[in-house]
């Protein structure tokens, strides 16, 4: 399931959902990503509704269709959020934990570098629009040498 | 049509933007990337930074592609990821 959502996420609901949605997985592992702090006032996430749905659907899809898992949740927030708040929530339910593991892993490195979102960080000095770091790059092209399985 | 701009576009061209009414000479992605230079030069040059692309009706298109049949025409910078 893929939800953008401007308002607050509330991941231990969103989670319980998806544990009583994944009642036969012997493995749920997810991920909650916050917004950092250091100097930053708020983060403004832009987004387009479909292209950008489409383009997380699409890392959902290919990790589905590389780990053995049975289902995977991406919660994205958009809008404008504060340091603290959930940002995004990735879950993968699996019959054994690695699957799990691997495919978390996988889903967040892919959307920190491809997801058709655009960031702008305010602070004291005034706003500052941000792409993908170097260190994301990095981490996204470890999955291109191993085989995942 | 409508003509979109997204993330750091938006802000430089002020909205998101909407519909538009191109000259009958405008047919391809590039086109518009030039009318918009001649009519927005701001929007225009930004949209010519490395790495901005062009979406159409939900699908990345090259220059060279026709609007025919194009409902929504978008203008993204590179993504910044989630």
């Amino acid at each position: 399931m893929i939800l953008l959502s401007d308002a607050p996420i509330d991941p231990p609901a969103l989670l319980g959902d998806f544990a009583a949605r994944n009642a036969g997985a012997g493995a749920i592992v997810s991920f909650l990503g916050q917004v950092r702090g250091e100097g930053i006032d708020a983060l403004t996430l832009d987004h387009h509704p479909s292209f950008t749905r489409q383009g997380i659907e699409k890392i959902s899809d290919d990790a589905r269709a590389r780990f053995a898992i049975a289902d995977c949740l991406i919660v994205h927030r958009v809008g404008r959020l504060v340091p603290g708040e959930p940002i995004v929530l990735v879950a993968a339910a699996s019959s054994h934990r690695r699957a799990a593991f691997e495919a978390v892993d996988y889903v967040m490195d892919r959307l920190k570098t491809e997801a058709p979102l655009w960031k702008c960080e305010e602070r004291a000095g005034g706003k500052q629009w941000i792409e993908a770091r170097p260190s994301d790059l990095a981490d996204r092209a470890r999955w291109e040498t191993t085989s995942g399985e | 049509m409508d003509l979109l701009f997204f993330g750091r576009l938006a802000e430089i061209a002020g909205s998101r933007g909407g519909e538009v009414e191109l000259p009958a000479t405008v047919t391809t992605v590039g086109e518009v990337r030039a009318w918009l230079f001649r009519e927005r030069p701001t929007v225009g040059e930004a949209i010519a930074a490395p790495g901005v692309f062009a979406v159409a009706d939900n699908v990345v298109v090259r220059d060279d592609a026709s609007l025919a049949g194009v409902r929504e025409l978008a203008f993204m910078p590179p993504v910044s990821g989630g």
